[in-house]
């Protein structure tokens, strides 16, 4: 299946044109967020010479990433960010009725939905990429534990984004359903059942992070990886399936 | 072969029939799709343009059917109804951006022959959000044959367009027609389509009414009479007589004008200089009142 490249173009301007600016700059600060409480954290410990002390250890450093990694950037921003840009590229062309200058183009249906699917998710990753990488080399020295956490952040977003874009072929509302997913099913519902939790994207990016760092869990890392992936090309499956079936049917009149 | 089949093509939305068991066959030449707002138009179009499935039957183009085969649309353009564009092109970035999409060797050079076509040049570089609803329509129909496609499926091209526009886009769409494309042209705007289209096809409350030739259609409809106007230096004296050689249904006067209601146009036309010459009256003018598409529209729709 080709892909024209004017199909990714337009797919970048769509997310990053100036016409996006107000999205572009929630996404910069949303991302940017994590890097301030890093500083000022770090900022607040100049004042307080018990916490200074505990800053000058690469340790204690490392173990404040991870439970910033574990508690807010795996587990709610950075699906957030990949839900803003995944679950709306699609359902606004849609929307907009735009989508039909590019049904009655001779694409494959599968390749607007690869376009899609590969720019925003692109996207995802250099917003909580770059944040990542900045607020990492802040507090640590550690590439390896670095690397091994952008590695989850990599393929988690992989799998969200799938999720996200398939979502936006089946409802008109995606951004609500993602929210929903993320923060009733993942955040709520899975931490009070074990049976759901596995049902769950963020299920297989914990034990992924925890196979890296050489933590005991549950899933190997080559289920994790597997896992993680084929959601990635299952949901993308899903996205082009329901979007080849889908009919033009505007509110217009006749 | 037909370019455009469309069999027995039925579309449902739940309980609601938007068309309804629809046959014909389209080959080259201009075809305006005719019928009141919500008659099953734009449906009918989208189906052919493969953007809706038929609930039953089955529309083809070139024998194949489009939702199937995406390269189709290389030898197809689709105008749609729709007024939303990508606002935050310029038209160029528009029409080149299509241009690629087809897969054209010199996108740029398309775009341009496109604009030049629509009369659109001096707007290539104006953001589309920044159109007049008329240029958007030119911009529509522009992007819809740069890559100068086989069959132009139109919906409500004219739309929105000032009396220039609009002239301009006949003048494309009827010399397009005679180039030998096969296009389908949608309006409930008669008067527009009997100025591009030789054939139409009439819809209502969903249902095919007619299908052909406009004028040809009109002639087979024997149970509407015709209506005649004819200017006489004598009415009364020739109403009488055609009166009474029952050529006429009836007639009314007004001044010198008398309207005849002609059940069969042939004979009528035929007898009428015997019977002035035996009335002695001298004819000065000689109108059909209906042999219009609106007439043929009006009759169909009742």
């Amino acid at each position: 299946m080709m892909i024209p490249t004017a199909l990714l173009r337009l797919a970048l301007r769509q997310l990053f044109g100036w016409h996006r600016l107000g999205l572009l700059l929630f996404l910069c600060a949303l991302s940017a967020l994590p890097v301030v409480v890093v500083a000022v954290t770090l900022a607040s410990a100049q004042f307080d010479p018990d916490l200074r002390q505990e800053f000058m250890s690469e340790e204690f450093r490392a173990t404040f990433l991870k439970v910033l990694f574990d508690f807010f950037l795996s587990p709610l921003l950075y699906p957030a960010i990949a839900l803003l840009l995944t679950a709306t590229i699609l359902r606004e062309e849609i929307q907009n009725e735009t989508i039909i200058y590019l049904w009655t183009k001779p694409l494959a249906r599968g390749a607007i939905v690869i376009s899609k699917y590969v720019v925003a998710v692109l996207g995802a990753l250099v917003f909580c990429g770059l944040s990542f990488l900045i607020m990492g080399s802040i507090l640590i020295n550690d590439i390896n534990f670095i690397g091994k956490l952008l590695l989850t952040v990599v393929l988690a977003l992989l799998a969200y984004g799938a999720f996200f874009l398939a979502l936006s072929t089946f409802f008109d509302r995606a951004l609500l359903w993602g929210f929903a997913y993320v923060l009733g099913w993942e955040e709520s519902f899975s931490r009070i059942s074990s049976a759901a939790s596995q049902l769950s994207i963020r299920h297989y990016a914990e034990n992924l992070e925890a196979t890296l760092l050489g933590l005991s869990t549950d899933v190997s890392l080559g289920a994790s990886v597997a896992v993680l992936l084929g959601l990635a090309i299952v949901f993308v499956g899903v996205a082009s399936w329901r979007f080849s079936r889908m009919e033009f049917a505007s509110s217009q009149g006749e | 072969m037909s370019v455009i089949e469309v069999e027995r093509v039925t579309k449902r939305y739940g309980e609601v029939v938007a068309v309804s068991d629809v046959s014909f066959e389209l080959g080259p030449g201009v075809t305006g799709l005719l019928g009141p707002n919500g008659a099953g138009k734009t449906t009918l179009l989208k189906m052919m343009a493969g953007l809706l499935g038929p609930t039953s039957g089955r529309v083809s183009l070139f024998g194949q059917s489009l939702r199937r085969v995406p390269q189709l649309y290389r030898r197809m353009g689709y105008c749609p109804e729709s007024e939303r564009l990508y606002e935050y092109m310029t038209g160029g970035e528009f029409l080149v951006f299509s241009a690629q999409l087809q897969l054209l060797s010199d996108p740029e050079n398309e775009a341009r022959k496109a604009l030049e076509l629509v009369n659109l040049v001096p707007e290539r570089d104006k953001k589309i959000r920044a159109y007049s609803r008329g240029m958007r329509q030119r911009l529509k129909v522009a992007q819809s044959l740069l890559h100068d496609p086989e069959v132009l499926l139109l919906d409500e091209p004219l739309k929105g367009a000032d009396p220039t526009q609009r002239r301009i886009l006949i003048d494309l769409i009827r010399a397009l027609g005679q180039r030998g494309k096969t296009i389908v042209v949608s309006s409930h705007v008669l008067y527009e389509v009997e100025r591009m289209a030789s054939q139409i096809i009439l819809i209502h409350r969903g249902r095919l009414l007619a299908f052909g030739d406009f004028r040809a259609i009109r002639e087979s409809m024997d149970d509407r009479p015709h209506r005649v106007s004819l200017r006489v230096s004598d009415p009364k004296r020739l109403a009488a007589l055609l009166t009474e050689k029952a050529l006429v249904r009836g007639v009314s006067l007004s001044g010198d004008e008398i309207v005849a209601d002609v059940s069969e146009p042939d004979v009528f036309y035929g007898q009428l200089p015997s019977v002035a010459l035996e009335a002695g009256v001298r004819l000065t003018q000689l109108v059909s009142l209906d042999e219009d598409l609106e007439s043929v529209f009006r009759y169909l729709v009742q």
